[in-house]
């Protein structure tokens, strides 16, 4: 049998007290954009979160996405999420090898089918039967399809599981594709990102343990609230690009001053992700923080849409959405986007609010 | 870290480059409205900084016109939590940090008392139950002369 302990009661014995499970449920309610009048009800269904059963499943992948999850040192909210979840098989954490490992997975989908949450990083391939990867002698094609079938639903981590990654990338000599190419019949969330951010995989974990269902999705099945805003909507150097201050070279005196790094090739203006915002590092910084554009990781294809330093306003970069900036680098296309997606993420939190 | 420091990239100071987003304003106003309904209505709110456009000369100006109240404390529980009582009797600044101290949230709570200062009801049951027992254990005390 399962433990069936409470989140609140694992924090409890962890040390966490009254006092921390609040202050651990307004920032919980913050991290995941919810309005602080939330907190009482973040903070009633927390208590009450039993434990569920998660199957993690990595095909195609570099084992970036775990990692992002795993590599805090400190007691986090991504982290005390993580810990709470019954992770009953992930076979790059996961002590037992073999056929011992194999069995933890069969018994965690029987205990659980129906309920259980799957976890994908990588891709899957598909070309000559799907022989590229497989664990256990079976193809990762054959695995997603036996697990997906008793799952409540799928979360898709990281830009390969959800839209291909590098794997797919040209000339995709495994014929990989996403989870959502093979499984149509279980709701799927797309948490993408190479890798994503740790706290919009474990938000998406807490929106399950709350409310028991996935959270509101855009068109690309990535939650909203993470995903609702670009990162140049949020970004600390947008007041540069809106004055046409621009770097032009990585060692010229724009970029020695912090300017915007449009010109260089950043990916903001058409990257939706939460790094501007939620950082990286455990809030350290982000690539544009660093002195790097963004390059987009978490749109589908970005590894074939065109060089990561040519600038969006050539046109060359995808088709549409390139060509679309071009016409427009100014200030009028970042408000308006900005208060698009700020609409967007308004009324995402009143749904969340009914 | 000496090395990174060496690195000559720092983003432009000066008072035409810091970035203010337009929401102190009414940041403000929603305070006013928010302090009216505790007078009236005794309804408590919290308003989340981290939740909209808020860049760090935002906050700092806010706090300038906040300014400092009476009272301040530090609560440790999962990491420190700062809060600050602002010139405005009945709004606190309420920091969370982690325990390594990076920022968690910046709240503005506008109450008589921030939530978590008072006493979780439960630990008042816990405390007393611990008395209790200190009180009726067998260990000897020492007479005072």
């Amino acid at each position: 049998m399962k433990e069936e302990k409470t989140l609140a009661e694992r924090l409890r014995e962890r040390g966490v007290t009254r006092r921390g499970f609040m202050k651990f449920c307004a920032a919980t309610a913050s991290m995941m954009a919810l309005s602080p009048a939330m907190i009482p009800r973040v903070a009633a269904a927390l208590q009450q979160a039993k434990r569920p059963s998660v199957i993690w499943l990595s095909f195609q992948e570099c084992t970036g996405c775990t990692e992002s999850l795993t590599r805090s040192h400190a007691p986090t909210i991504e982290g005390l999420i993580f810990d709470h979840i019954s992770l009953d098989y992930h076979h790059t954490l996961q002590a037992a090898a073999g056929d011992h490992a194999e069995h933890a997975r069969d018994e965690a989908m029987q205990e659980n089918w129906g309920k259980y949450l799957l976890v994908v990083d990588g891709s899957i391939p598909l070309k000559d039967d799907g022989i590229y990867s497989t664990i256990a002698g079976i193809t990762n094609l054959a695995m997603l399809k036996e697990v997906a079938a008793g799952a409540a639903a799928i979360i898709s981590v990281g830009t390969c599981a959800a839209f291909g990654g590098l794997p797919m990338a040209r000339p995709n000599p495994t014929g990989a594709v996403p989870v959502s190419e093979i499984i149509k019949d279980k709701p799927i969330v797309n948490v993408p990102g190479c890798p994503p951010i740790p706290v919009v995989i474990s938000g998406v974990l807490a929106h399950f343990l709350m409310f028991g269902r996935l959270p509101e999705l855009d068109a690309l099945n990535r939650p909203k609230v993470f995903f609702g805003q670009s990162i140049h909507d949020r970004c600390y150097r947008r007041p540069f690009y809106d004055r046409g201050q621009f770097a032009e070279t990585f060692d010229d005196e724009g970029a020695r001053k912090g300017w915007c790094l449009f010109k260089l090739g950043c990916k903001g203006p058409i990257t939706y992700n939460a790094c501007a915002t939620a950082k990286w590092n455990e809030g350290t910084s982000f690539p544009i923080e660093a002195g790097h554009g963004c390059i987009g990781c978490s749109e589908p294809g970005f590894w074939d849409k065109g060089g990561f330093y040519d600038a969006l306003s050539k046109g060359t970069y995808g088709s549409a959405e390139g060509i679309a900036l071009a016409a427009g680098v100014g200030a009028a296309i970042g408000v308006a986007a900005a208060l698009g997606s700020r609409s967007r993420q308004a009324k995402a939190d009143r749904k969340e609010e009914v | 870290m000496s090395e990174l420091n060496s690195i000559p990239v720092r983003v432009e100071a000066g008072p035409e480059n810091n970035h203010r987003t337009e929401n102190l304003k009414p940041v403000l106003l929603q305070i006013e409205n928010a302090l009216r309904e505790l007078i009236e209505h005794t309804t408590e709110t919290v308003i989340d900084l981290a939740a909209m456009p808020f860049s760090d000369q935002d906050e700092h100006d806010l706090r300038e016109l906040l300014g400092g109240g009476e009272v301040s404390a530090t609560i440790d529980a999962f990491g420190p939590t700062l809060v600050e009582e602002t010139a405005f009797p009945g709004v606190w600044l309420v920091e969370h940090q982690d325990a390594e101290r990076r920022r968690l949230t910046l709240h503005l709570e506008i109450a008589p008392i921030p939530t978590l200062l008072v006493t979780p009801r439960d630990d008042l049951a816990d405390g007393l139950a611990a008395l209790k027992a200190l009180n009726d254990s067998e260990a000897p005390t020492e007479d005072v002369q």
